[in-house]
């Protein structure tokens, strides 16, 4: 049936045919052993997925291997397209766990909330959580129940996927991009022993999603870990680095850039 | 071989797998970067230049375009914009159209490839993976305990 189709042809109103008897005669040689349809190549395919809306290219995971390995879960939590700008979060009181409110996106039309996976909303009303921090369109929480933090979870409202990850039991945690390796990350340190002001016993710690494991960072910046401000100090993200604000030096911010592989720790000084 | 017109126009000959032969213009031609290439390494000096992935169908329908797109500098959006719908309905199939996106990847006419996989993505979208293994003789070749794991994926990761 394909064959046919193939064989029609178009008026040919603007070509100059220079042999056209040759042609004809070729033409049919080569319909007759037209290659197998079934071959798509690989960027012609992604091509097309690019512009289908997310619950299409949801459901054609399931289409054939090579449809799906174009398709891979890490890809559909940062795809670009289904990650529009910076949410806000607040819990839902009713209907789910969180509602991610787009703070900045006047360019198109997306929704404005999103719920976690069933799993983790099954539960809703047991679970405890805090935010992370959100940037590029994910949104990082740490959630746990009335003992203990269980997990961070990283969520892209937009399309409902999440990825848990393991907790780390820390003062100060963070959550960002690094540009250098197109990789989002997870920063949680514990500071320096009450004894130990000069920042023995620190620890930085960095989660990659790209590589799915924490990392202790090598060489922190154990002098600046003193300054900032433990329990529960979220950093904030701009400009591609983590920012927290010092606990004692006024006037001052501290910078923690994120850089690949391990971070360092700088200090900023603002005017 | 280059003819030159009346008009002075620089002419280009290109010819497709199956041995057919188009004479354009340079400037129409040079819509495919490809091509635009080719002729800058002065391949098109001596007599033809070949284009071994795409047949004499796919290439006349590929110069169709490329005309239309090199004389509209001044012409109004939305006659090109109509121009180009008309242009891929007439493809008629999603096999003619997959013809002609490869043809636009290879040739690199990027006008062409966006307007191309843009309509086969609204041909698709609401299709259920089954007619989009059908349109392409694509093969189920996940395993059922594989496609059982795709689908929890799917349920867990979508839902």
């Amino acid at each position: 049936m394909e064959m046919m189709k193939h064989h029609k042809t178009r008026a040919p109103d603007n070509r100059l045919p220079v042999n056209q008897a040759t042609t004809t005669n070729m033409e049919r040689l080569v319909i007759s052993a037209a290659p197998n349809r079934s071959y798509l190549p690989p960027d012609i395919v992604e091509e097309i997925l690019d512009l289908l809306p997310f619950k299409s290219i949801q459901r054609f995971r399931s289409v054939s291997k090579s449809f799906f390995s174009l398709l891979p879960m890490p890809k559909l939590l940062y795809h670009p397209k289904f990650s529009p700008s910076n949410y806000g979060i607040k819990p839902s009181d009713n209907r789910g766990l969180f509602t991610a409110v787009v703070l900045s996106d006047y360019s198109r039309d997306v929704k404005n909330h999103g719920y976690m996976s069933p799993e983790l909303s099954a539960g809703a009303e047991r679970l405890h959580y805090f935010s992370v921090g959100s940037c590029k369109g994910l949104v990082c929480l740490a959630v746990g129940n009335n003992s203990k933090w269980e997990m961070f979870v990283v969520w892209n409202p937009f399309t409902s996927i999440c990825r848990k990850l393991p907790y780390r039991n820390c003062h100060a945690y963070g959550f960002g991009y690094d540009s250098a390796s197109d990789d989002y990350k997870v920063f949680a340190a514990r500071g320096p022993l009450p004894d130990h002001p000069s920042g023995d016993g620190a620890i930085v710690e960095i989660f990659s999603l790209k590589t799915g494991s924490w990392k202790q960072m090598k060489n922190p910046g154990r002098e600046y870990l003193q300054y900032i401000q433990w329990y529960g100090d979220m950093g904030l993200f701009l400009n591609g680095a983590l920012h927290w604000r010092p606990q004692e030096v006024l006037g001052n911010r501290l910078k923690i850039l994120m850089t690949h592989p391990y971070s360092t720790i700088k200090s900023m000084v603002c005017s | 071989m280059s003819i030159t017109t009346e008009n002075n126009e620089k002419m280009i000959t290109l010819m497709s797998s199956d041995g057919e032969e188009f004479v354009v213009e340079e400037a129409v031609a040079a819509q495919s970067q490809t091509i635009k290439h080719l002729i800058e390494d002065g391949c098109s000096t001596e007599g033809s230049i070949p284009l071994p992935n795409v047949t004499g169908r796919v290439l006349s329908e590929v110069i169709q375009y490329c005309k239309k797109h090199s004389s509209s500098d001044d012409k109004e959006e939305k006659e090109l914009e109509a121009w180009d719908a008309e242009f891929v309905k007439a493809a008629d199939d999603h096999v003619a159209l997959t013809d002609l996106m490869m043809a636009a990847n290879f040739l690199d006419i990027k006008g062409l490839l966006d307007l191309v996989a843009q309509t086969l993505a609204n041909m698709i979208t609401g299709k259920s993976p089954e007619e989009v293994r059908r349109m392409w003789n694509i093969k189920n070749d996940f395993t059922p305990e594989e496609a059982e794991k795709v689908r929890k994926e799917n349920q867990w990761a979508f839902e």
